[in-house]
This record gives C-alpha cells, sequence and structure tokens, in this order.
C-alpha cells in the first residue's frame, strides 16, 4: 500500500495489501478487536472485484478508527476496556483536536472522571446496565443538565445554571451513560443561515475541512461525533437542525415520529415543530440511543422488534419511494449529491429493494412559506421578554427572527397552522404507500464558514422542512464523498411510528458501502 | 403587489414597537425592522389561503403526538 497523503486515499495494490491483512491460524482474515475495521475488506471485494489497484478507498489507521458504541459496548462487557479508559480517550481528543472545531462550550472533566468511576465500579460488580453503561454522550447546549452551564448560545443565558436534568439526559443518565460536557449551538438553535461571528463562543468547524460550516443549528453535535470528541450527541431540529449538521458532517441523525422524545427540559424554539435527535457514527449506533431515548415505545408493529434489531433485517421486497427532484421553486442538488442520491439507491435496490420514482404533492418551496410564518411566530411568543428587555445582547439571527415574529400577523399565524395540515395529509398520503421515501437532505455541499450566498443557500436550499410539517421521522446517512472530501448524503423518511424500517434500510446501505471506515483527519 | 420598506416609516415602526413593550430596541434595530415589516407583509399576504373556510388549523401542539397513535 501506498499512502498518497495523511488526509487522501491509500493506493491499494492487492497483493501487497492483502498479505498485510492480520490472519489467524487458519489463513482467514481475523479481527482487530475494533470489529468494523476489516468489514473494509469485504466491501472492496464486493466492489472493486480483486482488482483492489482500482479502489481509492481511504483504510483508516485503528489509532484513529471512530469508537462505536455498539463495538466499545462489547468491549466494556468483556473486560477489554473500562469506562474509564474509554472516557480518558475522549478526554484527550477533545484536549487534542478541539481547538479547531469548538464542538464544546463546556467540558466537564470532574464529573465525568467521577461518573466513569462509578460505571466501572457498577459493572465490575457485576451490574451492567445496558450498552450505554460507561460510554460517553455530549448534549446540545440548549439541554439543561443540572449544575452545568446553560447558555444555548447566547450572551442572554450566561451564568445560568440549571437545578435538574431534561428529560433525555436523565434517560441517558439512568441507562449508564456519562455526559462529558455540552456543545455549540446557534444562539437559541435559531438561524438564517449567516455567520456573523456576533455570540459568546466560536463557531464549530466542520472537521472535514475547518474552514467549512457544520450545519446549524446544532453545530456542535455533529462535529463532535465526526471529530471523534463525543462518542454520540444530541440536538434538536425544528426545521432541519439535526438532519443539517449531519448532513455536513457525514454523521447519522434522525429525528423520531414526533412525540416520541420528550422535550422537557429543552429550550423551546417553536412549540409545535421542536423535535429532538441523536446523533451517531453508525446506523446500529442510533437505534442504540433511541431506544434509551424513547418516551413512548412505537405501537406499530412493524418496531415491535425494537430497533436495534431492525438494524440486521434484510431490505428484500422493501417498497422504497425515490424523490430525485426538488420541485418547483428550488434549485437542483449540486452534482456530487445528486450522483450520490442515484448510486445510493441502485444500492438498495441490488439489495432486493424495489425502487419508484416520484414527487412531493406540495413543493418544498411552499413548505418554507409555512414555517417562515409558524417559526418566527412562535419564537418571538416564546422570548418575548428578552426582546423587550435586553434585545442588544442578541445576535443578529436571534433578534432578526424575534422582530420578524413580533409583526406576523394572528391572521397569517392560523392560515399557515392551515396550510400545515394540508401539507402533513398530502405527505403523509404518498408516505404511506411505502416502507420508506428517500430524497436529499441539503442540495449543496457544506460552504465556507461565513460565506455568502453559499452560506444561507445552504441553509436554505434543503429538502428538510417538508418532514417537520408532515410529523414524519427522518434520518440523514453519510453516501460518500466529495472530490474534495466533504460528506455526502440522503435523507430517509419513514412512516409516523415506524423508525425501525429506517433503521432496516440505513443498516443495509451502511453494510454494503464502506463509508464508514473514512474519519476526518485533524 | 410585494411591499417595500418605504411602505412603512421609521416613525410608524417605532410607534409600533413603543405599542407593544419593544422600548429597547435602538435605531438600527428599528431600521431593520422596517425591513422586516415588509418582508412579513409579503410572506402572510403570499401564504396560500385554503380552499373551504372549514379547512381546520393543525392542532399545533398536539399533531406530534396524534402522530404515533
Amino acid at each position: 500500500m501506498e499512502q498518497e497523503h495523511a488526509s487522501g486515499p491509500f493506493l491499494v495494490d492487492e497483493e501487497v495489501f492483502l498479505k498485510a491483512l492480520p490472519r489467524e491460524a487458519d489463513g482467514r482474515i481475523s479481527s482487530d478487536g475494533q470489529g468494523r475495521q476489516w468489514n473494509l475488506v469485504g466491501h472492496l471485494l464486493r466492489a472493486y472485484g480483486r482488482d483492489l489497484t482500482k479502489c481509492g478507498e481511504p483504510i483508516v489507521p485503528a489509532s484513529d478508527s471512530i469508537l462505536t458504541i455498539a463495538e466499545t459496548s462489547r468491549r466494556i462487557a468483556n473486560g477489554d476496556t473500562t469506562p474509564v479508559d474509554v472516557l480518558e480517550r475522549y478526554l484527550a481528543r477533545i484536549d487534542a483536536v478541539d481547538d479547531k472545531i469548538h464542538s464544546y462550550v463546556h467540558v466537564d472533566r470532574v464529573g465525568s472522571r467521577a461518573a466513569a468511576r462509578g460505571a466501572a465500579a457498577e459493572i465490575a460488580g457485576g451490574r451492567w446496565r445496558g450498552p450505554l453503561h460507561g460510554l460517553p454522550f455530549a448534549v446540545k447546549d440548549n439541554y439543561d443538565v443540572a449544575n452545568m452551564p446553560a447558555t444555548a448560545g447566547s450572551k442572554l443565558r450566561l451564568g445560568s445554571v440549571p437545578t435538574s436534568d431534561a428529560e433525555l439526559v436523565r434517560r441517558l443518565k439512568a441507562a449508564g451513560a456519562i455526559l462529558v460536557g455540552k456543545l455549540s449551538t446557534w444562539e437559541y438553535g435559531t438561524g438564517n443561515g449567516g455567520e456573523y461571528f456576533d455570540l459568546p463562543f466560536p463557531p464549530a468547524r466542520n472537521p472535514w475541512d475547518t474552514e467549512r460550516f457544520t450545519g446549524g443549528s446544532s453545530t456542535g453535535a455533529g462535529t463532535s461525533v465526526a471529530a471523534g470528541t463525543a462518542m454520540f450527541a444530541l440536538g434538536s431540529d425544528t426545521t432541519g437542525s439535526v438532519r443539517l449538521p449531519a448532513a455536513a458532517t457525514g454523521t447519522v441523525g434522525i429525528i423520531p415520529t414526533p412525540g416520541r422524545l420528550s422535550l422537557d427540559g429543552i429550550l423551546p424554539n417553536c412549540f409545535s415543530l421542536d423535535n429532538p435527535g441523536p446523533f451517531t457514527w453508525t446506523v446500529e449506533d442510533s437505534a442504540i440511543v433511541l431506544e434509551a431515548l424513547v418516551d413512548r415505545m412505537p405501537r406499530d408493529p412493524r418496531n415491535e422488534i425494537g430497533f436495534r434489531r431492525a438494524t440486521g433485517g434484510g431490505i428484500a421486497g422493501m417498497r422504497i419511494a425515490v424523490v430525485r427532484d426538488p420541485g418547483e421553486g428550488m434549485p437542483s442538488a449540486d452534482a456530487p449529491l445528486a450522483k450520490a442520491l442515484d448510486e445510493a439507491v441502485n444500492v438498495i435496490e441490488e439489495l432486493g429493494a424495489k425502487i419508484t420514482d416520484v414527487v412531493l404533492p406540495i413543493p418544498t418551496a411552499q413548505c418554507f412559506n409555512v414555517t417562515r410564518i409558524i417559526g418566527p411566530a412562535e419564537s418571538a411568543a416564546i422570548h418575548e421578554r428578552e426582546l423587550r428587555e435586553r434585545p442588544g445582547e442578541m445576535g443578529f439571527a436571534l433578534r432578526d427572527k424575534l422582530m420578524a415574529g413580533s409583526m406576523l400577523r394572528a391572521v397569517d399565524y392560523i392560515t399557515a397552522q392551515r396550510q400545515r395540515l394540508i401539507i402533513a395529509n398530502a405527505i403523509d398520503a404518498l408516505v404511506r404507500g411505502f416502507d420508506a421515501l428517500v430524497t436529499f437532505g441539503a442540495l449543496h455541499l457544506p460552504p465556507r464558514l461565513g460565506v455568502e450566498p453559499e452560506m444561507t443557500a445552504f441553509t436554505v436550499d434543503t429538502m428538510l422542512t417538508p418532514f417537520n410539517l408532515s410529523a414524519h421521522p427522518a434520518m440523514i446517512q453519510c453516501t460518500g464523498f466529495s472530490a474534495e472530501g466533504l460528506p455526502l448524503h440522503w435523507q430517509l423518511v419513514g412512516n409516523r411510528g415506524d423508525e425501525a424500517s429506517l433503521y432496516r434500510l440505513a443498516a443495509a446501505y451502511e453494510g454494503a458501502t464502506a463509508w464508514r471506515q473514512r474519519r476526518p483527519v485533524l | 403587489m410585494s411591499a417595500s420598506a418605504s411602505d412603512y416609516t421609521h416613525e410608524e415602526i417605532a410607534a409600533f414597537a413603543r405599542r407593544y413593550g419593544l422600548q429597547r430596541l435602538s435605531d438600527e434595530h428599528l431600521a431593520r425592522m422596517r425591513e422586516l415589516a415588509a418582508y412579513v407583509s409579503d410572506l402572510g399576504r403570499e401564504l396560500p389561503r385554503p380552499q373551504h373556510k372549514d379547512d381546520p388549523p393543525a392542532t399545533a401542539f398536539d399533531l406530534q403526538a396524534h402522530a404515533i397513535r
């Protein structure tokens, strides 16, 4: 193997490559203990036959591979590592790279180390709580955590320290997970796409190219998981704030069916659209985290097997709708994203999915006209006091939104909510004819931070909002990389209450591709 | 016909802000609010109206829970 560049692809010579692999006594390729590392071999052989010299896939050195929840949990359960060791690896990673990416606004070294020691003692004593026990995570800084600063990215809340945990944080702690800290966010989880550099913390930067935008508003959540400064993270989504950062950072981000997860203890942005969601590196990890978070287990029979077990199912016969045309009033997707969507659809078709091309019944642009009224109006109602008393301490984007919301008429808000129901019913009627729908998330590659009009275009030109309005679960998954090494993605949309089908589909795709083998080099 | 910032005077916007308790907005903020006034007028006017008077709004704060029933 010849390594071109630390962050670039390895050129692979078949004979040398195969000889270099660790093997068992009988000649079989052995596991490296990290599990997935050598899954790449299977992918390479499938994708390129025996002519591996055509393959430019990167092979990540084991020292830089991202720890997955599933594998680390197994290693902890087997006694191969401990929560203390795992946490120290993450704290070291934060120390080493976070000044380049600013994923965190607060790191709780003392508290997390104490929690890790406690978890280690429990596990050593035979009291293993489950797959998240002893694993480190972080939350967007609009989640309340007892005795931890809660700024929501705003000067308005500097010095605020809640006395109790958000319900989702409480659930993860109860599952034994170790909270490391709080992650960067746009102010109050809100933004118009612009970067004004007027908030109390430096903006998070995309670990695939630190000159580029992370996607918002959960800016630190996607970044932390992609960069390996958090094993998993929680964010929140009103009109794309989980899925856009997941798209920009090559992570798995999901919003479940609205109502599935508690919003208690998360600073509200828009009552009728807010929806929390986790970021992970793999699909199986996402399923593990969501199972720990759910408020109510689904009544849909397709979910009875559980999200994690759904990741082990095949997709032969699954009926998948594909939306390749962003529709009237929207730009075309960037060529690499369009190509990646086509190729991903081809992969699942080869795995046995039944593909049908469809168009959305309501133009995405029309959905934006609805959320541009609902969002500012509700935010202005929620944060009216701050606009009255401390407008000069807000960043430009938040103040803009609240001023606009203060001038919207009640007539127009109610009209927007009437339109929302029409949109929701129309999209639901389409999705119900299939097991899942796939389309774009963003229509552009992540832009350079602060550069307009690309920043605003990246945030506005998306296919995310329709599924906030329609109350469907939706996931972003990495589908490759552009020529400049930026993540590509697709969006998977499920029927209401049927996250299991999303996990089944996404896991099958992930297993057939090698995108999880690449990670940012910082 | 689109609204424009010139449809509103600075004084009108300042009076609106005072009326609704937004006295602490600076002149710079009010100037921006004047631009936004035209924007939100357009947003509301251009939003398609439902065809029927009995088309209800989404049960805004319940739709999410309804989705999984």
